[in-house]
């Protein structure tokens, strides 16, 4: 297969986070697609203990409108 | 000692007086059960979607302790009764917030979206929008299907990738 795939690591473990804020959204934007979708931990890497925190904010952002539910637009 | 934050959108409509009575409407109702800790407005903002047709709000921040919590649930009633206010988000908080957190009362990461200390190290999420991470991280799977289902025709491969760059 000529395709090499890139080494996969926990971005939360990277730069030693522990406790992920709802409220930056930049940061949750990593991790969902362009359609505002959550990435899988098989593509982003992250630990599960982290992404199951990662779950929550990105649902709480959802909930209080800093983040789309789902992106048709995808501006 | 139970710290609670409260997020609430408030109709971006509304003049400063009245965003201002709304405000001290809240901190009253929360002020009967419980010890303010701070109370800040955002400002307005673009809602990722539309609530009662509206497209932008104004977000406030509240920061509360108190010793009982059992006052949370007339104040969620209360929040969800006040048609001011599009909609309100209480949590619960593992520890006192720290006072950068308390005495900021403009979110860095919301309105003043550059201030993330960890972001400099890698690609901004507006790069990913953009092009690159998400294509990286997301295509490896894609390919791999493709490369299953159709070994030896680089066609489809090659339709794939332009309508991702079409999405771009």
């Amino acid at each position: 297969m000529a395709f090499v795939s890139k080494r996969k690591y926990c971005y939360f473990k990277e730069n030693s986070i522990t406790e992920i804020d709802y409220k930056d959204v930049k940061l949750l934007r990593r991790f969902t697609t362009e359609y505002g979708k959550i990435m899988p931990r098989r593509v982003t890497g992250t630990n599960s203990k982290m992404h199951r925190k990662l779950v929550r904010a990105i649902k709480r952002a959802r909930n209080i409108a800093l983040m789309p539910y789902v992106n048709v637009e995808s501006d | 000692m139970k710290y609670f934050e409260t997020l609430y959108i408030v109709n971006p409509n509304f003049e400063q007086s009245r965003l201002d009575t709304i405000i001290t409407d809240v901190e009253k109702n929360v002020g009967k059960f419980s010890n303010i800790l701070a109370h800040n407005a955002w400002g307005k903002k673009r809602l990722a979607y539309q609530i009662d047709n509206q497209k932008y709000g104004t977000f406030v921040l509240l920061h509360f302790e108190t010793e009982e919590a059992s006052g949370i649930a007339g104040f969620e009633l209360y929040m969800k009764l006040n048609t001011s206010v599009l909609r309100a988000q209480t949590i619960r908080l593992k520890s006192r917030p720290s006072e950068t957190v308390l005495k900021k009362s403009i979110s860095s990461s919301l309105v003043d979206e550059s201030q993330h200390s960890v972001k400099e190290k890698y690609k901004s999420s507006e790069l990913r929008e953009h092009s690159s991470a998400d294509d990286h991280s997301t295509e490896p799977a894609e390919h791999e299907n493709m490369t299953e289902k159709d070994e030896g025709e680089s066609i489809p491969e090659a339709i794939n990738t332009d309508t991702d760059s079409e999405q771009e």
